[in-house]
């Protein structure tokens, strides 16, 4: 059987490929025939002239003969396409209005879905780049009573774990920070990286040149830079290698460059050995991001199960693990999480805007076909079968569609470029967002299937209308009354429903946002310039530099107030640790080890911020070593650890640093401020004063709040800083814009999934418009009849309003049932608004019912306006 | 000329395959062979022969190879292909079944 579908192959491809071959072979044959069929004829005593004329006589025309045996040979369905083709594109170019609004559509939804789909792409499912990328795993202390996982770990929680796992082939773990650097005697920030030795083997990364350190190494001074850093700063990465350069103060050497690309974790410069940064070695203390490579054939659950083991072992060993156990999570997974609501939000959006224009394709081809019905029966009487009209059809619906498909991934490139410069700059990996071979498959195949679902569905049902009633009809349209209008009603309603679920959640994304801008942080964000800077010592020495510079900030024209912390509200990375309060031992009741998050303050801080101090005193230039230690706690602290008792003069001890374990006493309690992300309320926090802890009080941001606007006062801040030290490089910002990236997030997803809403809505009020022109348009000789007969015109209008809006409300109806149950999906991203919040719907449905309505008021005034005589002429 | 009744539908094919069958021949040969065996009752125009063989052709029952023949010249040769010999078996039955059934029929007597 095979055998014979490839000889007939080969026959029809001869055919193809060397149709003047194949045409010389069939020459050669009936000449040969002739010339056989001569000799036989002269043998038999036939004179050669005689013999010639019959031989030909017998074998029939020669030239038709040959045409005949060509066209077996040719394939027939290329010559149809080539024609179908060019029949698709007369048609298309012959109504350039409606196929004009065919592309335009389709280019809307399409390039609405290009775009998105390449950052889902990119971000969501492409693999990491790093080698074996899927054995790539974060891991992290996991709190058992809260559930909560916590990001950082100890340094003798991950030795433990490193030591005893018997899943992972590497583990290693990295910690870092903006620091202040010095290369080729220019000080200057770099992001840089305390890494273990293992941390490259864990990404599988090799350096590009020079060498990674080894084990043995890990106590000398020592750094690997990125491909981009060291070419930047040296112009050539190779220079790099032994280059001696300044970090936090001490020298390092460069000994090797990593290979290009390589920046892990975010747009790091350079990776140190943890010689040059002294690693906390208290199990409370929790600093450290633990990466790890699983072994080959290791699977997520069995590392799980494995980490488990150790961390019970662990908890059972030391007071400081109690509830602790261990979380293991693909990379992938822990990098996307945050953008991942977002993105697949954005992308359930641009689905129903799909959808819409969908419809209105839909709706758009069912008019063209029903327009064309007479063309349709003509040419099906004069012979052409329904698969071949059906064939025409399917052409020019995928011309059509590849044409809507070009002008939208142009509409995509564009609207790429606009979502990469408004994308919040902490979703992981922009950088590889593009347009790839995978977008494009999924583009191709989206408007594939829905050129052949939304317009060759509508389209043959309007060509199956039988060809008699179509020749006789008069006029061109007519054929497909009768069923067209209840499907193209069906279509107002899937619009009106689907724009209506999209609209509910862009509004409540909207008021959402709203709120969240509204939302009482705690602190005030306006006129406040933030410094940072990078003292070159740590301890005493930098705790000096700063009290100095603050003491001369203020005395800067336009400086009201001046202070320093040492973690930025909103910053992602937080200290925080359990706490104890001598005299309560069971504080929290429940066992539960009570957590605070810890910071770091000069005297001053709450005024420059504008926290009110609810009870006790700011701490002052008295608070410094040697003098009892002090603490301030939050309102939230206060509440949870004394109740109604007064937390004044009692005694608090954490493990975050020496002079915090022998217990400071509690001097004041300050209102809550949302620290850590304008949505969530704030924790229990417990403030120290940087003189008592030269440690972590020797990284200090300065705040500075300005009666004019911050910037202004940014050069005499420079200068200022200058002349206390001409070594430390400085960087500015402000707290409004501190909040504005807080708020990207929200920004973004609102911004965007309310511009596809409105795209959406617009689509669809398009497509209500047609629809009723459409109809109206149908039905003109039939209201010109009802005129000529006495009708009033109001009542034509209100005829028509009421008949579209019937439809209307049923869409809404659907619309809003679909909303109840489907928009729940967002309820997680929305901050202090249900997803069933009622204004919010009312608004909508009431939006969308209005806009509706003046979309069918202008075909309905066409309608009243109808002329009798110009209608029945018509007919 | 005047043109032989046409030959029933796919019975010029049958016969091609079986001639085909007994040796490869060029088209001419073909002709010469049909002519010769079944004499003038099943003269087939060679104006259909050709484009019946290539039908066949293409169907893949035979296949065309270019070799010296008569007269020193360049001739197409037809050979059967593995599925044209099952195809003639399967046509040949289906014939007789049809002719013995249809003689069956005609050899009623009237009444």
């Amino acid at each position: 059987m095979v055998g014979r579908w490839i000889s007939a192959l080969r026959a029809r491809l001869r055919a193809l490929v060397g149709p003047g071959r194949s045409d010389r072979e069939l020459n050669d044959e009936l000449s040969f025939h002739v010339a056989m069929e001569i000799q036989a004829n002269v043998a038999s005593g036939m004179s050669p002239a005689e013999a010639e004329r019959r031989a030909r006589l017998e074998l029939g025309g020669m030239q038709q003969l040959k045409e005949n045996l060509r066209d077996q040979r040719t394939v027939p369905w290329l010559d149809y396409l080539v024609q179908d083709l060019r029949y698709a594109i007369r048609t298309i170019l012959h109504t350039k209005v409606a196929s004009a609004a065919v592309i335009v559509t389709f280019a809307f939804g399409i390039g609405a879905n290009t775009a998105i789909f390449s950052l889902v792409n990119s971000v969501l499912l492409s693999p990491l780049p790093y080698d074996s990328p899927e054995r790539i795993m974060t891991v992290e202390p996991l709190w058992t009573n809260t559930g909560q996982t916590n990001t950082v770990s100890s340094a003798p929680d991950f030795r433990d774990w490193r030591d005893q796992n018997h899943v992972f082939e590497y583990m290693a773990f990295h910690a870092g920070r903006e620091v202040r650097v010095v290369a080729n005697g220019t000080p200057i920030f770099a992001a840089v990286q305390l890494v273990t030795p293992d941390f490259f083997s864990v990404f599988g990364v090799r350096s590009f040149r020079g060498r990674l350190w080894t084990e043995a190494e890990e106590t000398s001074p020592l750094a690997v830079v990125s491909h981009a850093w060291a070419s930047s700063q040296f112009g050539e990465a190779a220079s790099a290698i032994g280059q001696r350069i300044e970090v936090v103060g001490r020298s390092a050497e460069i000994v090797g460059v990593a290979s290009p690309g390589f920046t892990y974790p975010a747009s790091t410069d350079m990776w140190l050995s943890s010689a040059l940064i002294p690693i906390n070695q208290n199990r409370g203390g929790h600093n450290y991001f633990v990466v790890g490579k699983l072994k080959p054939g290791v699977g997520v659950d069995e590392a799980r199960a494995d980490m488990r083991v150790i961390a019970a072992r662990l908890e059972q060993e030391y007071p400081a693990n109690r509830f602790k156990s261990v979380a293991v999570t693909p990379m992938l997974d822990k990098l996307t999480n945050r953008a991942q609501t977002t993105l697949w939000l954005l992308f359930g959006t641009v689905i129903g805007v799909m959808l819409i224009a969908c419809v209105n394709v839909a709706n758009l081809q069912m008019a063209r076909a029903a327009a064309r019905g007479r063309e349709m029966a003509v040419r099906s009487a004069i012979g052409a079968g329904p698969g071949r009209l059906g064939r025409q059809v399917l052409t020019e619906n995928l011309v059509l569609g590849l044409a809507g498909c070009l002008v939208g991934l142009m509409f995509g490139w564009f609207t790429l470029k606009v979502f990469l410069a408004m994308a919040p700059a902490d979703i992981p990996r922009l950088d590889e967002v593009h347009i790839d071979g995978r977008v494009l498959l999924f583009t191709l195949a989206v408007t594939t299937l829905c050129s052949v679902l939304f317009g060759v569905g509508p389209a043959r049902r309007a060509t199956q209308a039988d060809m008699s009633s179509g020749l006789r009809h008069q006029t061109a349209r007519g054929t497909v009354r009768g069923i067209a209008p209840r499907v193209r009603s069906t279509l107002v309603v899937a619009e009106v429903a689907l724009s209506l679920v999209l609209l509910v959640a862009s509004g409540l994304l909207l008021r959402s946002f709203m709120r969240l801008s509204q939302v009482d942080l705690g602190f005030t964000t306006e006129r406040v310039l933030v410094t940072t800077t990078s003292y070159p010592a740590g301890g005493t020495e930098a705790t000096a530099f700063y009290r100095d510079l603050i003491a001369q900030l203020r005395t800067i024209p336009g400086v009201r107030r001046a202070a320093g912390v040492m973690t930025m509200p909103f910053d992602t990375l937080r200290a925080n640790s359990g706490y104890t309060v001598d005299g309560s031992p069971t504080a929290y009741g429940k066992g539960e080890p009570p957590i605070a998050e810890l910071q770091i303050v000069t005297p001053g801080y709450f005024d420059t911020v504008n926290t009110p101090i609810r009870a006790g005193r700011d701490f002052d230039d008295g608070d410094i070593s040697g003098r009892p230690q002090v603490a301030i706690i939050n309102a939230r602290l206060a509440r949870e650890a004394f109740g109604d008792s007064n937390p004044l003069g009692r005694i608090i001890r954490t493990g975050m640093t020496p002079e915090s374990k022998q217990g400071m006493q509690i001097i004041g309690v300050v209102a809550d401020a949302r620290q850590r992300s304008p949505e969530i309320p704030s924790r229990p926090e417990i403030f120290m004063p940087y003189l008592q802890q030269p440690g972590p009080g020797s990284r200090l941001t300065l705040l500075t709040q300005t009666s004019l606007d911050p910037v202004l006062l940014a050069g005499s801040v420079r200068e200022t800083a200058r002349r206390l030290n001409s070594g430390v490089p400085i960087r500015f910002s402000t707290m409004d814009e501190v909040l504005t990236k807080a708020l990207s997030y929200p920004r973004f997803r609102t911004v965007l999934v309310a511009s596809f809403a409105v795209l959406a809505a617009i689509l669809a009020l398009v497509g209500i418009y047609s629809v009723l022109s459409y109809l109206v348009a149908e039905q003109t000789s039939e209201i010109g009849v009802r005129l000529a007969l006495g009708a009033v015109r109001r009542d034509i209008f209100s005829r028509v309003i009421t008949e579209s809006m019937r439809v209307v409300v049923i869409g809404l109806a659907v619309g809003l049932a679909i909303s109840l149950i489907a928009v729940q999906a967002i309820d997680t991203v929305l901050f202090d608004i249900s997803s069933r919040d009622p204004v919010t719907i009312a608004a909508v449905i009431g939006l969308l019912a209005v806009t509706a309505l003046a979309a069918s008021g202008i075909p309905a005034l066409r309608a009243a306006s109808v002329d009798p005589l110009v209608a029945l002429r018509d007919e | 000329m005047s043109k032989p009744p046409d030959l029933m539908q796919g019975t010029l094919d049958l016969l091609l395959l079986k001639i085909i069958a007994l040796a490869p021949r060029h088209g001419w040969a073909i002709s010469q062979r049909l002519k010769q065996v079944s004499g003038e009752e099943l003269q087939v125009s060679d104006g259909s022969l050709y484009p019946a063989l290539h039908k066949l052709e293409l169907a893949g029952w035979i296949t065309a190879e270019w070799k010296v023949g008569e007269l020193g010249r360049r001739a197409k040769f037809y050979t059967l292909t593995p599925a044209g010999r099952r195809r003639l078996e399967h046509e040949t039955e289906h014939w007789q079944r049809v002719s013995s059934a249809i003689t069956r029929v005609l050899r009623l007597k009237e009444v």
